[in-house]
């Protein structure tokens, strides 16, 4: 089983000239966890975006297990899975559908059923969407993360909107996945100490 | 493959049927646009016969235009299609099948309807067929070139008329030539050039717009 | 050509000088040949025997035409070289392409509704060139108003590209249509192979013509383009000493 790496080198983004971040540079390996802190508004977003592959830098590379991200050899995105500001939830689908919808991954209906039972989601499955509260959105777009079986998590602020046991729930899952060799980008704008990062990103000074 | 495209495909069309309204607005369009000639223009066959051609395309265009405002911009405001962009499949395919589910929802019930519109205007016997013809040909090109201008204007917020701006330059020589074979037909020629064309057409966009389109999405998405 | 060459172009400041240096000599040499080819148009030409001397706008609107046309190309060529290298300098020349390629379009299609009304009797029809050059205008617009509509200026750049690049299919439309149709637009008069259909006293008036109106739009082009690189490039070291340094000199 090959280890997976990132390596990240000068990375930055300018947009219409205005500097949204630079020199970034990092590198994780299997079991790792990064955190990248800074206030609203100095490019934690942005950030993660890069590190996925959706918003394309103004400078620097992207390395996954030695190779370029643009790369056609680099299977980058099949080990990658996202959770942004928007949750991906079709409103018209009901919750199920929904989670239906992501075809990757091979889950087990005793992971699926013991992820949404942790969540308090069982009772939901069949509303729609759009007729659920933010918490429970949140909820159903991060089962999806815990069942997708990718490495590579990226998180943008996700204990946000979650009730207390949901983000103690959460905390123990990515730390589950950590422990399993997995690996793990974060941002947060607090300096909570919830989940031990292995190294940190602090864009408020960069 | 085939299964991930049939579940994208399912599900469009199920998220489609649930925002039946929109559906049902570019249908009531086509229908009234076809109609209001006849009523506006009085209950001369000749004249009828002459318009049908370009005003059944023509409704077309604007129904097309109206129903394919919505095939991104929801999924972009609710993140879903940042989610396809970052898939291991080709971006290419699953716009393909999001672009033929949008078709099969939109412009099928067009494609029935377009024969009573046309008895309606005095069009008999063969022609009716060609008509319908005309409208299976010419439609998925019409949605090819919507979807694409759909997807270079989905990250503008208040996009207005930026999208027909578009549609109408890239969609002429379809509209000619839709319009063409419906008047031969009518006229008693043989209305396979423009048929033919309306066919090459339809090969060329359907097989490069995907490509196209999901380039768009991705710098849209940035 | 040497390969480097080329590469070096695309640098900002290069390019920048090089149109700040070409632009007066475009500019004065276009206008000569202007100047040139009216007068052998207007004056040394003798009139057409069908037409009389309203044939003569014809030094005119072929030029403008021509012109219309080669932007397009042109603007669709450095879309595709800005989106392969991701260039400012391609970028910045095709975006500054589109209102030029624009207003030769509208003048061609308005020298051409002037000549159509002695010649035709009317003054627009809606024959295949005639409709495509219409076309040409929209997409031209299309491609404006996109640009101007999306505010992140790389994504303006690339959306805009790609529009260019699916337009530039209605090029051969327009250059092919009075072959494929019966229109009422005359054949083309100046073709690669074959003898041209007019006479050589009054095709080297519209030769010029045709060279001055090219180095106009280059001259145009290099201004705009310049303009356009010094608004992109605003924060840089090279841009802010070129300024600074004029202040100092003068």
């Amino acid at each position: 089983m090959t280890q997976h790496n990132l390596q990240i080198n000068f990375l930055e983004l300018y947009r219409n000239d205005d500097r949204i971040f630079s020199e970034i540079s990092f590198d994780l390996s299997e079991g790792q966890h990064l955190l990248i802190s800074g206030a609203n508004g100095t490019g934690k977003t942005s950030l993660l975006r890069v590190i996925c592959g959706l918003t394309i830098p103004t400078g620097g590379t992207i390395l996954w297990n030695q190779l370029a991200t643009n790369n056609i050899d680099c299977r980058y995105h099949e080990h990658l899975v996202y959770l942004g500001h928007k949750n991906a939830l079709i409103p018209e689908l009901t919750a199920r559908e929904n989670l239906e919808y992501t075809f990757e991954g091979n889950r087990s209906i005793n992971r699926t059923s013991s992820v949404l039972e942790a969540f308090g989601l069982n009772k939901y499955l069949d509303q729609y969407a759009e007729k659920l509260s933010n918490g429970q959105i949140r909820k159903i777009a991060l089962s999806r993360i815990l069942l997708s079986e990718k490495t590579l998590w990226i998180l943008d602020e996700p204990v946000a909107n979650l009730d207390t046991s949901g983000t103690q729930f959460l905390l123990a899952e990515m730390q589950a996945h950590l422990d399993q060799g997995g690996m793990l980008i974060t941002t947060s704008n607090l300096n909570d100490q919830t989940l031990k990062p292995n190294s940190e990103i602090n864009l408020d000074k960069a | 493959m085939m299964k991930v495209l049939r579940i994208i495909f399912l599900k469009d069309l199920k998220v489609s049927l649930r925002r039946w309204s929109d559906l049902l607005t570019s249908f009531i369009l086509f229908v009234l646009v076809c109609l209001i000639f006849p009523l506006t223009l009085g209950n001369d066959p000749s004249l009828l016969l002459k318009i049908i051609g370009p005003v059944m395309l023509v409704a077309a265009l604007l129904a097309t235009l109206l129903a394919m405002q919505n095939i991104f911009r929801p999924d972009v405001l609710n993140g879903s299609l940042e989610q396809l962009t970052l898939n291991t499949y080709p971006l290419t395919l699953i716009i393909c099948t999001k672009i033929f589910s949008f078709w099969v929802i939109t412009s099928l019930p067009l494609i029935l309807i377009s024969g009573f519109i046309a008895s309606s205007y005095y069009v008999t016997g063969n022609s009716i067929f060609i008509v319908i013809l005309t409208l299976l040909l010419s439609t998925p090109s019409l949605v090819h070139i919507s979807a694409l201008a759909a997807a270079l204007t989905v990250a503008i917020r208040y996009p207005g008329a930026l999208m027909a701006l578009i549609i109408i330059p890239l969609s002429l020589p379809i509209m000619i030539f839709g319009a063409k074979a419906i008047e031969f037909s009518i006229s008693g020629i043989d209305a396979s050039a423009p048929l033919y064309f309306l066919l090459g057409m339809m090969f060329f966009t359907c097989s490069l717009g995907p490509m196209v389109t999901a380039a768009a999405i991705k710098i849209s998405i940035d | 050509m040497n390969l480097k060459s080329i590469y070096k172009l695309g640098s900002p400041p290069l390019f920048y000088k090089l149109c700040i240096v070409l632009e007066p000599w475009f500019l004065i040499s276009s206008i000569l040949l202007i100047a040139v080819g009216m007068y052998g148009g207007l004056f040394v030409a003798p009139p057409d025997y069908q037409m009389g001397d309203a044939f003569r706008i014809i030094y005119f609107h072929v030029p403008s035409a021509y012109v219309s046309m080669m932007a397009y190309v042109f603007m669709a060529v450095s879309a595709i070289i800005g989106l392969t290298w991701r260039s400012n300098v391609a970028f910045s020349l095709a975006k500054s392409c589109a209102p030029i390629g624009a207003s030769f379009t509208f003048l061609a299609l308005i020298t051409g509704m002037l000549w159509g009304k002695p010649m035709w009797g009317t003054a627009w029809v809606w024959d295949a060139r005639l409709t495509s050059e219409l076309i040409l205008l929209f997409l031209y617009l299309a491609y404006i108003m996109l640009h101007l509509s999306i505010p992140d200026r790389s994504k303006a750049d690339r959306a805009t590209a790609l529009l260019a690049i699916v337009g530039v299919v209605n090029i051969p439309i327009i250059h092919y249509s009075v072959v494929w149709w019966n229109t009422l637009h005359q054949a083309s008069t100046i073709s690669k192979f074959a003898k041209p259909s007019i006479a050589t006293e009054m095709l080297w008036p519209l030769v010029i013509m045709i060279l001055g109106y090219t180095l106009l739009f280059a001259a145009f082009l290099s201004k705009r383009t310049a303009a356009e690189l010094a608004v992109r490039e605003k924060r840089t070291r090279w841009l802010q000493t070129l300024i600074v340094g004029d202040k100092n000199n003068a």
